[in-house]
């Protein structure tokens, strides 16, 4: 299981973005994209054609469930999206990468930032 | 409507397994978005489209049934059809043959129709069919045939609307073509017209010399001007168009020159006479016989001008049979420095 989440690291931004939208509910496709312009302060805006090739390749490597058309708000044209377990250990192992290498930057550059 | 139009047009450029999943909800996202937002959905789905097409496994194959024949009458879901660009540009260039073709099939016949093209009437009437004459050895300089409508008048305006033959017609399109390049003024496009309707003549055919027609008529476009392009008033005065003026067609040379007064105002003009458009008539008035019997060079021939044509002709009658080659014409026009 650690393989199989180590495999997928590091995670693209977008990835990541999308990962951390559906981490707290599960959202269609324009409701991820609305969520990772909140996460960013509207700095990173994610577009249909990226979202839905990272949601393909997510969803066959299954990162991201898609729900079943019943489960969403009914409305046909919308699509649901669900993080799996998997996409869960995945979530959080690169959290930790990220937390790893923002703690080893800050050892790094306190030195640097004194010497200056 | 437009833009949503554009936006569905690159959704499907998408290769179809994405699209068939992803289309809908990508166009409700459009339909969603703020109007300031929709810039950067259409990059956005111009790069998707490119990241598809070339990064991604493009796989447009149907996927096979799940339905269980066994279990009833089988129903086959074709794809909704969609017509291939070849097929599409096959089906232009069939309709541009059949246009040809049509063209060159037609027959004429009395009062068939007219034709109007660059404010040209082309009327269709066998009755005025000029003559055919057997394409000359050369292939590109023939004797022109007598003119059609009235013998021993040369050609006039109305020689315009006395053809006939669908190629002919064809070589006059062709024609205005050439000269919508050359010049946009209406003017000159109706004396060009008028002159390609007299060059066609050195082309005659008969039914049976349609193809070697058609192609002198495709090939004439390309010829030197100088191949094509005759001295027009010696071509109206030499009747018999053996190249050189007798002495009779001397003598008769007022009243051909009177015949090519339209409007009758008593003054044959050098439009009248055939020649070419008013940006280059000044040089040609000065060419050529029209420009031996324009003494005064005001562009026109006045009734004293005419009266005296033979007169002033026969001062280059230099033949010992007092006739006047078109080759004596053609020395005083060069040593004159003008360009015919």
């Amino acid at each position: 299981m650690k393989s199989d989440v180590q495999r997928h690291l590091p995670l693209t931004p977008a990835t990541l973005h999308i990962l951390l939208a559906l981490a707290s509910e599960d959202l269609h496709g324009y409701g991820i994209m609305q969520a990772v312009a909140r996460q960013s302060d509207g700095r990173y805006k994610i577009g249909p054609g990226t979202l839905y090739d990272s949601l393909e390749r997510l969803t066959e490597q299954g990162i991201v469930t898609e729900l079943e058309s019943g489960e969403g708000d009914g409305n046909p044209r919308r699509r649901y999206y669900r993080l799996t377990s998997l996409g869960r250990s995945i979530l959080g192992a690169e959290l930790d990468r990220l937390e790893a290498v923002i703690t080893r930057a800050r050892v790094e550059l306190g030195p640097a930032k004194a010497r200056r | 409507m437009l833009l949503r139009r554009t936006y569905a047009l690159l959704i499907r450029l998408h290769p179809r397994r994405f699209r068939n999943r992803y289309g809908q909800e990508m166009l409700w996202i459009y339909d969603e978005a703020v109007r300031g937002d929709r810039a950067r959905l259409f990059a956005d789905a111009i790069v998707s489209v490119l990241r598809q097409r070339l990064l991604r496994d493009v796989d447009d194959a149907v996927s096979p049934s799940t339905y269980n024949r066994t279990a009833g009458p089988v129903f086959a879901t074709i794809d909704s059809p969609r017509l291939p660009l070849f097929s599409l540009w096959q089906g232009g260039a069939a309709t541009v043959l059949a246009w040809f073709a049509i063209g060159i099939l037609i027959t004429p016949g009395p009062d068939r129709g007219r034709l109007e093209f660059a404010s040209v009437h082309y009327l269709i009437d066998s009755r005025v069919h000029p003559p055919r004459v057997p394409i000359g050895a050369t292939g590109l300089t023939p004797p022109l045939p007598p003119p059609s409508s009235t013998a021993g008048i040369p050609y006039s305006a109305a020689d315009l609307n006395d053809d006939t033959s669908a190629l002919t017609i064809w070589a006059k399109v062709l024609s205005v073509f050439r000269i919508k390049r050359s010049n946009e003024d209406a003017a000159g496009v109706n004396s060009q017209v008028r002159e390609a309707s007299h060059r066609l003549r050195m082309f005659p055919f008969t039914r049976n010399e349609k193809l070697r027609s058609a192609r002198t008529i495709l090939v004439w476009p390309a010829l030197p001007a100088a191949q094509t392009r005759t001295d027009q008033i010696f071509r109206r005065l030499d009747r018999n168009w053996d190249g050189r003026l007798s002495p009779d067609e001397i003598e008769s040379a007022p009243e051909v020159l009177r015949s090519l007064d339209q409007d009758w105002n008593g003054k044959v003009t050098a439009e009248e006479c055939g020649l070419l458009h008013a940006t280059v008539a000044a040089q040609q008035r000065a060419a050529g016989a029209f420009g031996i019997l324009d003494q005064d060079g005001n562009g026109e021939l006045s009734e004293a001008e005419t009266a005296r044509a033979s007169a002033t002709l026969r001062v280059f009658a230099r033949d010992r049979d007092g006739s006047i080659a078109l080759s004596a014409i053609n020395e005083r026009t060069r040593r004159l420095g003008v360009s015919q």
